[in-house]
């Protein structure tokens, strides 16, 4: 019997150091980020020229593109995989509204299969870069392949799906690149909202492209992990209530459940306890992560960030 | 004498005060904004001579902007100031139709005597 | 059980502090935010009026008590990182009478991280005396960065003079970010540094401050003393910065000491570096003396692809 409140202390204890260190990683990780990128980080230079793909496929429209090339920063492209014979006027009405021109569909011959219909590109001097690509829609993997293939910068950063990036991102993302200096690297994870992953093309390369493995085959050394907000979820909040809702219960429920079969109001009183106090550290460290109301949102991010440490590191859009 | 009116945006409203004080609320009806709407609104309703913008980002997405803050009878210069002192930001920034771009840090009076000639020029014509 | 019931205990108390830092902080960000704001903007309007030129606002700037003076500092320092040309000594004046070095220094002994980084960094936008520049030196070695670069940038404000020799002897290597904040001293006119001395240094950190004036200043001159870099040096970050220089300025690529130094990189670096002079707007004709004939079949296809206004054709809908 005390064998099993001893596991169930330490388990939510562990819980509880686990999201209290996560909290404290994001506050500093938001502070760096303030302290360093102002509006003078726009310009590469201060950031040793390092440059960044955001390449999305999903849900691409006129909003996302424009919401896309806000970012100040110079050395940034937007590249959209699109198939246009499944939405022939989203996909000319973006062309024209951006002045796109038709280019040769070439590509840099490093992933194999890719097989571009089309390949449209911004005027580079009206527009910030934005390159459209017409490619079937066979699977999300193929069609991140083929926006790589022409993205012209070292790091691509796949949008995941229902997502949108948060202000100064690619800056914050350049910044965590440039501060490795001459550290080699795969990937960044950025762990603080959405999860997402900023990818080396030369790893993506090496890899064959973007695959559900494409994480796990590189060592813990070569991942570097930042806590500094890139991406948040785009869904609606009714869809996060009720994701939350889920993972709560998923997370609280078994504990519920045992201090129900074991009568025993303290297990029960501890788990509510702990989960208020997750709720508390979320409400708390969304101050530092986005300027509108994103409490559940976050705690959404922590719940799931606990439940990964169970899992193995996927891949999926 | 009529004093000219201009609209000056940034998303930090302390650096739009600033840029306001050093051209000086005597010069015009100087009026802040801190979105972009805001100022295609206001632009449109007090017909401004001079709209200042303090970042590169509303108009990296092309001419949309430019062209929403010109729709009416009496066309507004715009003024871009930001820290980008690269030359293909700022050509682009030129070809979308900024009449002057200038980088942080500005000079006090190279901004105040360019923005009084601005709307100065504007009464005269 | 016992443990079970201390945790309880635990997370109470946790939750409580929790909640009241969460209240503290929105009550910070909220009405008494706006107060600060309107503060501020109060004091860069005297801030402004007295760099401008009027006399008369010099005493009339007070700030008494310590959010004045927050407000003030912080005014000051928004007017300085934002402009140049102006007279700083104009505002010694206001500066002593509210006993702002002093309130700064307090406020930089007693704080910690990032604030203390911050307040250093303000720091660096009024005149200060020698002992507060001694007082900040010793915070240019601290572990925290952003700390350390705060530190060196007050430190060269203050000190112009001795600004080449502190960052020779700095023990740690500068990067691009840290860099940024001394060009920016460099572009307000406080800190006459000339380039090339910077470039002939043996020291990194004083040859990377000199290249990257010359690419922030599009020095086209420089072109010799880049091209001696990339010849001599053999620091990677120096030489990679040099071409990346040499490239920003559009200026040739194709003699020998750079080819070699080309050829010598990784194929993934050959590589990265191509996809650099692509988007630099290099042509294929230039490149082809960097490259190999295989390389350049990428290269190829990367310029064309940015080479819009060849064989293209503007979008119709039909």
């Amino acid at each position: 019997m005390s064998a099993i409140y001893t596991i169930i202390t330490a388990t939510l204890l562990l819980a509880t150091i686990l999201i209290s260190l996560r909290t404290a990683l994001i506050i500093k990780a938001v502070r760096h980020r303030k302290f360093f990128i102002d509006e003078a980080a726009g310009c590469c230079e201060s950031l040793g020229f390092v440059g960044c793909s955001v390449i999305c496929h999903t849900e691409v429209d006129m909003d996302l593109i424009n919401h896309l090339l806000q970012s100040e920063y110079d050395r940034h492209e937007v590249v959209a995989a699109l198939d246009s014979r499944l939405a022939p006027e989203e996909f000319y009405s973006i062309v024209e509204h951006f002045g796109m021109i038709s280019v040769n569909p070439t590509t840099s011959n490093e992933l194999k299969g890719i097989q571009l219909r089309a390949l449209y590109r911004s005027r580079q001097r009206c527009y910030k870069r934005f390159v459209l690509i017409d490619a079937a829609s066979t699977s999300p993997y193929d069609a991140l392949n083929c926006a790589t293939a022409v993205a012209s910068f070292d790091y691509i950063l796949p949008l995941p799906r229902n997502s949108r990036l948060h202000p100064y991102a690619i800056e914050s993302a350049a910044m965590v690149i440039s501060e490795q200096g001459d550290r080699g690297f795969d990937f960044i994870r950025c762990t603080a909202d959405k999860e997402c992953y900023i990818l080396r093309r030369e790893y993506i390369i090496q890899q064959d492209g973007f695959s559900a493995s494409i994480l796990g085959g590189t060592p813990r050394r070569n991942i570097i992990s930042t806590a500094i907000p890139i991406a948040y979820s785009s869904e609606s909040n009714k869809t996060i209530r009720r994701r939350l809702a889920l993972y709560a219960l998923g997370a609280l429920g078994p504990f519920i459940v045992a201090g129900a079969f074991l009568a025993s109001a303290p297990i029960i009183i501890a788990t509510l306890l702990t989960a208020a106090f997750v709720a508390l550290l979320a409400r708390y460290s969304s101050q530092y992560i986005g300027t509108e109301k994103c409490s559940e949102r976050v705690m959404l991010c922590y719940i799931r960030n606990l439940f990964d440490i169970f899992c193995l590191r996927k891949f999926t859009f | 004498m009529q004093r000219g009116k201009i609209i000056i945006y940034s998303p930090k409203p302390l650096l739009a005060e600033m840029v306001a004080d050093i051209i000086g609320y005597a010069e015009g009806e100087i009026m802040l904004c801190s979105s972009t709407q805001q100022v295609v609104e206001l632009c449109e309703s007090i017909r401004a001579d001079l709209v200042i913008i303090l970042s590169s980002a509303p108009l990296r997405n092309g001419k949309g902007l430019i062209q929403r803050l010109r729709r009416g009878h009496r066309i507004p210069a715009i003024y871009v100031i930001s820290w980008h002192h690269n030359e293909q930001t700022v050509l682009s920034l030129l070809e979308c139709g900024v009449d002057q771009y200038m980088t942080f840090p500005v000079c006090m009076e190279r901004l105040k005597i360019k923005s009084s000639r601005e709307h100065n020029n504007k009464w005269e014509s | 059980m016992n443990l079970l019931y201390i945790y309880i205990i635990v997370i109470s108390v946790a939750s409580v502090a929790v909640i009241v830092i969460t209240i503290a902080s929105t009550i910070a960000g909220g009405a008494k935010h706006n107060r600060m704001l309107k503060l501020k903007a109060s004091y860069i309007r005297q801030v402004v009026s007295l760099l401008q030129g009027e006399e008369q606002y010099a005493a009339r700037i007070v700030a008494t008590t310590p959010t004045q003076r927050r407000a003030l500092c912080e005014a000051i320092y928004l007017v300085m990182s934002h402009t140049y040309g102006a007279n700083s000594v104009r505002l010694k004046r206001t500066v002593e009478e509210n006993h702002l070095e002093e309130f700064m220094l307090n406020r930089i002994s007693t704080s910690s991280g990032y604030r203390r980084a911050q307040w250093l960094m303000t720091m660096s936008s009024i005149p200060i005396s020698l002992n507060s520049i001694e007082y900040i030196e010793k915070y240019i070695n601290s572990s925290n960065h952003a700390i350390r670069i705060a530190a060196l940038t007050t430190f060269v404000a203050a000190n112009p003079q001795m600004a080449i020799r502190r960052i020779a002897s700095l023990e740690y290597r500068l990067m691009p970010i840290d860099l940024a904040h001394i060009i920016a001293l460099l572009r307000r006119g406080i800190l006459p540094i000339a380039y090339e001395p910077l470039l002939a240094s043996r020291n990194p950190n004083l040859c990377l401050l000199g290249i990257t004036i010359v690419r922030n200043f599009g020095i086209d001159m420089a072109d010799k003393q880049l091209h001696n870099i990339i010849s001599e040096s053999n620091d990677k970050t120096v030489l990679r910065e040099a071409i990346l220089t040499l490239a920003a300025l559009g200026r040739p690529l194709g003699r020998i000491k750079i080819r070699e130094r080309i050829r010598a990189m990784s194929h993934h670096e050959r590589k990265a570096f191509c996809r650099h002079l692509a988007t630099e707007g290099y042509s294929t004709q230039a490149l082809r003396t960097l490259f190999s004939e295989r390389e350049m079949h990428y290269a190829e296809a990367l310029i064309k692809s940015y080479k819009r206004e060849l064989g293209c054709q503007q979008y119709t809908q039909s």
